[in-house]
């Protein structure tokens, strides 16, 4: 028994040692690294890593290490994490939350200010759509530059819609319209199986509504008057449209569109074939389409057209670190990322769709990211500047889904949910 | 007569209640073994455990891992951080054990006190502080932040489990021991340890399935993916808003099961009897 302790102290002394000698030998290297920080699967993390071997290639003694997440709430944890112990990442990717680390957001402040090294040429901001500029300009200050831009797009299962012989739906149409191809398709459907999902099950459901108001020309919120324009007569109204698809039959009753969280494809009412027309981004039709055996494609929210009602959004941005020892590298990564036409073809859409004229022109070679393009080459002028986000958009968001499922399930009228709902943006302006 | 088979239908009832019971609890395992087998567009299409079209890719491109790191990689260090936590915890916790059961040192009841405290204590409160340390060091990026602490016995939950065991164990024993010319060192090694063994397997067996399983700070400590474990590995294949391989990551998922159900299923007996003498059964 002493001797099997001894062996075992031994064993871990020595492997202990060895690990602490690997650490001290990283540390020891005079080569330039940058960390980058950023949240995404297997086939993000190779491409990824093809755009740093080129990178790296082309800037001999710049090492990049990527520090990649599954997710972006496992991302955040981990990037605040390490900015409070004072060891954030140099570049570090993120959503519509980036405000959150600019001087006074509640995060504190962690983004560097792009405009500087713009000036000093390290970035090229001439070939950078001006909405992606505007999008992350705050008080003059640039905190982040897009990793590409996204639409908002129903998505239609064409196999299963060719399969039961109906018509597939134009891509642009008018509500009534689409209302009456609902009714048209769901006629042809088999029994269990519907025209449209519930959109108001969506875990990010102020995406539909917040069509529906910017249809109305009622958005959500101004954020320079600090107001909504919705009342409550226009959220009962929306509340209605799905009321009566509901009625209709064509999306499902409540019990069944609450059994799917829609969160992602495995737990899609669309993937799992029991409807035929569902919601997605432009960027998540590859990963949806490899998901499922039947072909997707996408089409417009009805009235898109009518009232040029869709919008672009930046799908995530690249920051630099404020606190990072080699910002300058840092600049000259991130516009290698978001310019370069080598980047450019191996990252594809992934992150959405290039806002750099120069990338844009490399193309994409993947059928799926050119279903996402050529959606947004015939939506793209059936669009208009990005309406405010509501503010604590998180909370919102849960809270509309659950008044959207009591107004589903009967527990309320649709009256007293749209009172509700405006009650709610309220709450959340004032807050 | 009668009795006979009121009893052997009361018996026929209650197993396949049980059975019935028993594969509503398994079905999510069996669900998942049955994906890891299904081409990856029909996963969420075929409900069947039983897939309509057989695959063996899925271990084959899951084992390839993230394409710059295989999943061979993963699991050799989760293996390492879980087998060096093990060996630190059966070690220092046995020891730290012991003398809180059998020797007596000043300020023994407040000491013992502060160690149960920091049972209480959630464990994200000291996640900052932690890291801080962890970072100042220069441990960020090794596996000595799992390791470390626990060759200081900060487990505190084994070093109590452990010393409930050997309270249970007749003090006499030591006193013969002393008699036959043993010191605190040779009682603890030649005694109380060999006695410990169903308390120590039970140590072994937690030790194993919560570092295997940690998903949290292997997150904060390693960020580069050479070093990534197999719970970092698996939640890789997973993107909302990307390209997702489900039929990757269910392979990798029941490959990860397997060390597991070997652990547990190896050293079951003593399990059983660990928890049955250490007072943890509840």
């Amino acid at each position: 028994m002493k001797k099997i302790t001894m062996m075992l102290v031994i064993l871990l002394a020595v492997t202990t040692l060895v690990f602490a000698a690997g650490a001290k030998e990283a540390q020891k290297s005079d080569t330039v690294t940058l960390r980058w920080a950023y949240w995404g699967g297997e086939a993000r993390i190779e491409r990824s890593e093809a755009a740093i071997k080129i990178f790296e290639a082309q800037n001999p003694g710049v090492k990049v290490h990527q520090e990649p997440s599954g997710g972006a709430g496992d991302h955040f944890v981990k990037v605040d994490t390490q900015v409070a112990a004072g060891a954030g990442p140099d570049v570090i990717n993120m959503g519509g939350n980036y405000p959150d680390y600019i001087p006074g957001g509640p995060k504190g402040h962690l983004t560097l200010d792009l405009f500087p090294y713009a000036e000093q040429g390290l970035i090229n901001l001439d070939v950078i759509d001006p909405g992606a500029i505007a999008y992350a300009t705050v008080d003059g200050a640039l905190y982040g530059l897009s990793t590409g831009a996204n639409m908002p797009a129903l998505v239609i299962n064409k196999s299963l819609i060719e399969r039961v012989g109906a018509p597939l739906p134009p891509v642009t149409s008018s509500y009534a319209e689409f209302r009456q191809y609902l009714i048209d398709l769901q006629r042809r459907l088999p029994s269990g199986v519907y025209a449209m999902q519930d959109i108001g099950v969506l875990a990010s459901n102020s995406t539909p509504f917040g069509y529906w108001t910017g249809y109305n020309g009622t958005p959500l919120y101004i954020a320079a008057e600090k107001a909504t324009k919705v009342t409550a007569a226009d959220a009962k109204r929306y509340l209605d449209l799905f009321a009566d698809y509901r009625s209709l039959g064509v999306i499902p009753p409540a019990d069944i569109a609450a059994s799917y969280a829609e969160t992602n494809a495995d737990t899609s009412m669309l993937v799992a074939g029991k409807a035929a027309i569902g919601f997605l981004w432009t960027n998540q039709v590859d990963g949806y389409q490899q998901a499922m055996v039947d072909e997707i494609d996408l089409i417009e929210f009805p009235g898109a057209a009518e009232r040029n009602a869709l919008w672009q959004t930046q799908s995530q941005v690249y920051t630099i670190n404020k606190d990072s020892p080699n910002k300058e590298w840092a600049a000259k990564f991130v516009d290698f990322l978001v310019n370069s036409p080598d980047a450019a073809a191996v990252l594809g859409t992934d992150r959405g769709n290039s806002v750099s004229s120069i990338a844009r022109a490399v193309g994409v070679s993947n059928p799926n990211e050119q279903k996402g393009l050529d959606y947004m080459a015939v939506a793209g002028p059936h669009t208009m500047p990005e309406n405010d986000h509501v503010p604590n958009d998180t909370e919102f968001n849960s809270t509309l889904f659950l008044i959207y499922q009591r107004v589903a399930f009967g527990q309320i009228s649709t009256a007293q949910g749209g009172q509700e709902i405006v009650d709610l943006l309220n709450r959340m302006i004032e807050k | 007569m009668k009795k006979q088979t009121k009893t052997l239908l009361s018996s026929l009832a209650m197993n396949a209640i049980i059975i019935i019971i028993g594969f509503a609890m398994l079905y999510p395992v069996l669900w998942l073994f049955s994906a890891s087998f299904k081409v990856p567009n029909t996963i969420f299409t075929d409900a069947s455990l039983i897939p309509k079209a057989f695959t063996l890719n899925n271990y084959v491109k899951g084992w390839r891992g993230i394409g710059i790191y295989g999943f061979g990689t993963f699991f050799a260090n989760s293996f390492a951080i879980s087998l060096l936590s093990v060996v630190a915890n059966v070690i220092f916790c046995s020891i730290t054990a012991y003398a809180f059961a059998r020797l007596e040192f000043v300020g023994k009841r407040f000491w013992f006190g502060i160690m149960l405290v920091t049972m209480m204590l959630p464990s994200h409160v000291t996640t900052i502080p932690r890291y801080v340390l962890f970072n100042r060091f220069g441990w960020i990026n090794t596996f000595l932040p799992f390791i470390v602490p626990k060759a200081l016995a900060t487990d505190a939950f084994f070093i109590f489990l452990l010393v409930q065991f050997i309270r249970g164990l007749p003090r006499e024993l030591d006193e013969s021991a002393v008699i036959d010319g043993c010191n605190k060192w040779t009682i603890y090694l030649k005694i109380l340890m060999p006695l410990t063994v169903p308390a120590l397997i039970t140590t072994v067996l937690f030790t194993f399935l919560w570092t295997w399983d940690d998903f949290f700070n292997q997150l904060l400590y390693l960020t580069r993916p050479e070093l990534f474990t197999v719970p970092m590995g698996l939640r890789l294949f997973l993107d909302s808003s990307g390209v997702s391989s489900w039929g990757s990551l269910f392979a990798m998922s029941t490959l990860s099961l397997i060390p597991c159900f070997i652990l547990f299923f190896s050293l079951q007996k003593y399990f059983v009897r660990g928890i049955a003498t250490t007072g943890i059964k509840g």
